[in-house]
């Protein structure tokens, strides 16, 4: 960009001879005069001048005993004196320049930044209901009203802003954070084993262990009771919490046929092209309604622009086919099914948890390929769960019953 | 008793040396690229060695040493440089 606007402004090198010709960098320097490419020679420098201070360079030269010679000059009125005599020329780059400024004033390329659960595809449409397309006029797009006409309609998105710059539309997006269950820390609850399997560690921080370590659990097993004895003797009804580390064991089984069809490239890819100017769709081809069954389609888009300047509403669209041929493949089924078990299991994992070991076993019958995925694994088996009403009244009635026994026993004395 | 510099004052006074006038300082950027700034003029320049003059000469050596940028204060040597020099 900087040696464009030099061309335009015109530069002119010189080369200043004499006995001291440092003397007139400093002299050059000291006026504000821009000089650059600066050689040195033999009793000699050279240097690049803005057309407009060569004269002042010269007369400076001069100053300090020394001869200025002009070597070359480029750009300025070399340009112009062309640019005169060809007027069509000239004609036609301000034509584009002035398509260049209209173009500039309309939105040719929206994307959209920052969504991870709300689809592109749907932020898009909201945005084309609120009069946010492709060929908007963007000094009218307010973001202050996109964002009332697209946050009511997808209420996931919690903060959304519109910046628009050399034609191009960036939607960024920041989603709403789901709002936490809160804990209600005075309800009575009981820790249960979410899993079935032995017990290596307990940390009860609230409530009475109710098993130990060692000991085999099984799913929906009370681990820590929510029920604690008082030191007055009477049963405290609690919000039992711990953590409760244990080994667990998982079978898991996947079936498919026992072969699956791959691709296989098969044949020369074939490419065919269209042109989209704004809205409207050119293609360089024919028989678009033609379905390519047993073809990759791969489509590549290069949107005319220069980026961070300007984008132009023009876009070439490249569709390749490339055909391919369906082979059965044993071992890649087997192998998909072995990777989506063991990422199966770790979903199933509670967080933080690990495996200890892991074995596959394969076996085929009647065409259908059987993988079972035996684990073992260490992890977190808590789980809180609230206390049955039925417990809650036993222990109230318990307590209810010892108080008239101790007031009796009081009587009695 | 000797005369007392600029610099002498601002060591005893605790003063950055950046602030003192004619004091050049010297930003070198691996060894292709040299900031001169607050400089006195150039009093030698070929291709092997640029002096700077003023209160404290600077002499830069190298090879295909070239003048990038330069204006009253400060200025932008580029090339293989070798060594900076006080003089």
């Amino acid at each position: 960009m900087t040696k464009l606007y030099d061309y335009l402004r015109g530069t002119k090198r010189l080369e200043i001879t004499g006995a001291q010709p440092e003397r007139v960098l400093n002299a050059l320097a000291g006026r504000g005069i821009e000089f650059w490419d600066c050689a040195p020679g033999s009793f000699s420098v050279r240097f690049t001048v803005a057309a407009a201070d060569a004269g002042e360079a010269e007369a400076l030269a001069g100053k300090c005993m020394c001869e200025a010679k002009t070597l070359s000059d480029a750009g300025g009125k070399k340009l112009r004196r062309a640019a005169k005599r060809r007027r069509a020329l000239l004609v036609c780059l301000c034509l584009i320049a002035a398509a260049l400024c209209w173009s500039s004033l309309y939105v040719w390329d929206i994307e959209v930044v920052g969504n991870r659960t709300v689809s592109t595809g749907r932020i898009l449409r909201a945005l084309e209901e609120n009069r946010v397309a492709e060929g908007t006029f963007w000094p009218g797009i307010s973001s202050e009203m996109i964002e009332a006409g697209v946050m009511p309609e997808i209420p996931e998105i919690g903060w959304m802003t519109v910046n628009v710059r050399s034609s191009k539309a960036v939607v960024k997006i920041v989603e709403r954070v789901p709002k936490p269950e809160l804990l209600d820390r005075s309800a009575p609850t009981n820790v249960v084993a979410a899993k079935t399997g032995i017990i290596e560690k307990m940390s009860v921080l609230q409530g009475s262990a109710a098993a130990e370590p060692g000991s085999a659990v099984l799913e929906g097993e009370t681990l820590i009771s929510g029920a604690m004895e008082s030191i007055s003797g009477q049963v405290r009804i609690v919000h039992a919490q711990g953590a409760v580390q244990a080994r667990t064991l998982y079978s898991l089984t996947s079936v498919c046929p026992a072969a699956e069809a791959a691709k296989t490239e098969k044949g020369r890819a074939r490419s065919r092209f269209a042109l989209i100017i704004g809205r409207n769709r050119i293609n360089f081809y024919s028989g678009s309604r033609k379905a390519h069954t047993d073809c990759d389609k791969i489509i590549r888009k290069y949107t005319l622009a220069v980026p961070g300047a300007f984008t132009l509403p023009v876009t070439v669209v490249k569709e390749t086919f490339v055909p391919y041929k369906t082979t059965a493949s044993r071992v890649s089924a087997a192998e998909r099914m072995k990777a989506a078990l063991m990422d199966e299991l770790k979903s199933r994992l509670a967080p933080g948890g690990e495996i200890l070991t892991g074995t596959f076993s394969q076996s085929s019958t009647g065409g259908l390929e059987t993988v079972t995925l035996r684990a073992e694994c260490r992890e977190n088996i808590a789980g809180i769960v609230p206390m049955p009403q039925s417990e809650i009244d036993e222990i109230r009635n318990a307590n209810l019953n010892a108080e008239k026994e101790n007031a009796n026993d009081r009587t009695d004395h | 008793m000797g005369r007392i510099s600029f610099e002498d004052m601002a060591d005893m006074l605790d003063i950055p040396g950046q602030v003192l006038p004619g004091v050049p300082r010297i930003t070198m950027t691996g060894r292709r690229r040299v900031l001169i700034e607050n400089h006195g003029g150039i009093v030698r320049y070929s291709g092997e060695l640029i002096e700077l003059g003023g209160k404290t000469r600077v002499i830069i050596r190298g090879s295909g040493l070239t003048l990038l940028a330069m204006n009253a204060s400060d200025m932008v040597i580029s090339g293989d440089i070798l060594s900076a020099e006080y003089a």
